[in-house]
């Protein structure tokens, strides 16, 4: 989005905080926001649509043009002048020199863009009622349907069923165990005990930062949803995800037990 | 091996349509990059004594704390906290309700259209920007009370008002995880801080160790906690 466009002055900005909208200002005042809001609602219109391959409508043109006022009703939270506090917050984060303060002036108004597109594509493409619990999401290089993410909830039929579930969890969880490296033992034992990735001092001891915690950890669930199913490869999202969060019970269990173990534990632990 | 024998609750429609409808909008929001040049040119912390008192139901935007803070945030004032601080909670970016914790307002205004109680905060007054953007009425603050109750104490919940609740959070590899890492950041960048030698506000916890909050330690992947 960086196009340095910079074609608004400070002068502009003001006129348009004093009154109630570009429609009411000077003639040259509004035709800089209207330009300067047509440039980022289209560079941001183009990104998508050519993202989705279909390339720019003729429709989309008023609405380029109309973008300015678009991102004025957008960004109100009120018809009277305490509802448009926005303008008051896109002044508040300018400095003392005039260059940047028009940078920062025009930074701001850009985000403001980013939701009004935002919006304006998701009332376009339609509410997604119709979608189907098989619709494939992608995430992390791994794809999920609705149908996994929000399974259902699983309900062993009596005690013996009970039993018989936690027995299985066990034995999984002790095998899996046994699979684990130590920075992913750390990671569940953080996560078992409420640390969360981003604490300094879980990437002391693991000497991992926590960006690549986050993604050793998506991995690490990613690759225990997988070892699930080649297991039970015929049962259903909700069943496996079930077995999931018990054998995550029991491999806390274990951890728990051996976490002194591991090297820097000592460590870790004097200084909490 | 087969599994043995269980009996499954569906989700219901209602929870599947919402997330199918956060989706979308989440998939659309990753297609529009961040702008480069969108940070603030201000120094930070620049807090100035404020000239009016909040009050219950009101609805205030934050002033950035740091240079590149992703604003606008606007919050609803919750009830007044320690001397000086208001339990806030802010409102969301998406139109939708995302998870558990977050309610739909009811609102027509795109800014307020869902209120993240989840990610309640103690703020002191000065970090409002100016004085209130709006009010909320009082009927819908009743509301937001009773909701909140539900989301941080498992307070029972009318069904009309549970049906504005976002859908379960129980899948590990869920991508809601990220988008709550980041609503925690945005609103951590908009609130002073102990260290920076300005603020008083607590630090608060990433986790919050409340049973009755089982789909937030969820949210950061803990699958029980120890009674």
């Amino acid at each position: 989005m960086n196009d340095n466009f910079h074609g608004t002055t400070e002068d502009a900005w003001l006129e348009w905080r004093r009154v109630c909208a570009a429609d009411l200002c000077c003639d040259a005042t509004a035709t800089m926001l209207r330009r300067f809001g047509a440039s980022r609602f289209y560079a941001y219109m183009n990104k998508v649509e050519t993202h989705s391959g279909r390339g720019m409508r003729r429709s989309l043109l008023y609405d380029v043009n109309n973008a300015w006022h678009l991102l004025e009703t957008h960004a109100a939270i009120g018809k009277t002048r305490s509802g448009k506090r926005y303008k008051d917050w896109l002044f508040d984060r300018v400095g003392p020199e005039v260059e940047s303060r028009i940078r920062a002036i025009e930074g701001g108004a850009t985000l403001l863009m980013r939701d009004v597109v935002r919006q304006y594509l998701r009332r376009e493409r339609g509410p997604a009622f119709m979608t189907s619990l098989e619709t494939k999401y992608t995430e992390a290089n791994a794809s999920y349907s609705l149908d996994e993410w929000l399974p259902g909830q699983v309900n062993p039929l009596n005690d013996m069923a009970q039993r018989e579930w936690q027995e299985i969890a066990w034995h999984h969880a002790r095998d899996y165990y046994s699979r684990l490296e130590s920075s992913e033992r750390i990671i569940l034992w953080a996560r078992f005990n409420g640390f969360s990735l981003n604490d300094e001092r879980i990437a002391r001891w693991t000497k991992t930062s926590a960006s690549l915690l986050y993604k050793k950890h998506l991995a690490l669930i990613d690759d225990l949803g997988a070892w699930i199913k080649n297991k039970h490869p015929d049962e259903s999202s909700a069943a496996l995800l079930h077995m999931c969060r018990l054998m995550l019970d029991n491999l806390a269990e274990l951890i728990t037990e051996n976490i002194y173990k591991e090297k820097r534990a000592v460590r870790f632990f004097k200084k909490l | 091996m087969k599994l043995p024998g269980r009996k499954v609750k569906r989700t219901p429609a209602h929870q599947r349509q919402t997330l199918a409808l956060w989706l979308q909008e989440r998939a659309l929001d990753a297609l529009l990059d961040i702008p480069e040049d969108c940070a603030s040119s201000a120094e930070p912390f620049r807090y100035d004594p404020i000239k009016f008192s909040p009050s219950p139901g009101e609805v205030f935007l934050l002033r950035p704390a740091i240079a590149d803070a992703w604003g606008p945030v606007y919050v609803l004032i919750l009830e007044p906290s320690d001397a000086g601080s208001w339990l806030v909670a802010p409102f969301g970016r998406y139109s939708v309700p995302a998870v558990p914790g977050e309610w739909r307002t009811g609102l027509s205004s795109e800014a307020l259209k869902v209120l993240c109680l989840w990610n309640h905060r103690k703020v002191p007054a000065r970090a409002f920007l100016a004085e209130s953007a709006s009010k909320v009425s009082s009927a819908t603050m009743s509301r937001v009370k009773r909701a909140f109750l539900h989301v941080v104490k498992g307070d029972p919940l009318d069904a009309a008002s549970s049906r504005r609740l976002g859908p379960p959070l129980v899948h590990p590899a869920d991508p809601r995880y990220e988008y709550l890492a980041e609503e925690r950041k945005r609103l951590d960048d908009h609130i002073p801080r102990v260290d920076s030698g300005v603020g008083e506000i607590e630090n608060v916890p990433l986790i919050y160790l409340r049973a009755s909050s089982a789909w937030l330690l969820a949210a950061e992947g803990r699958p029980a906690w120890p009674e």
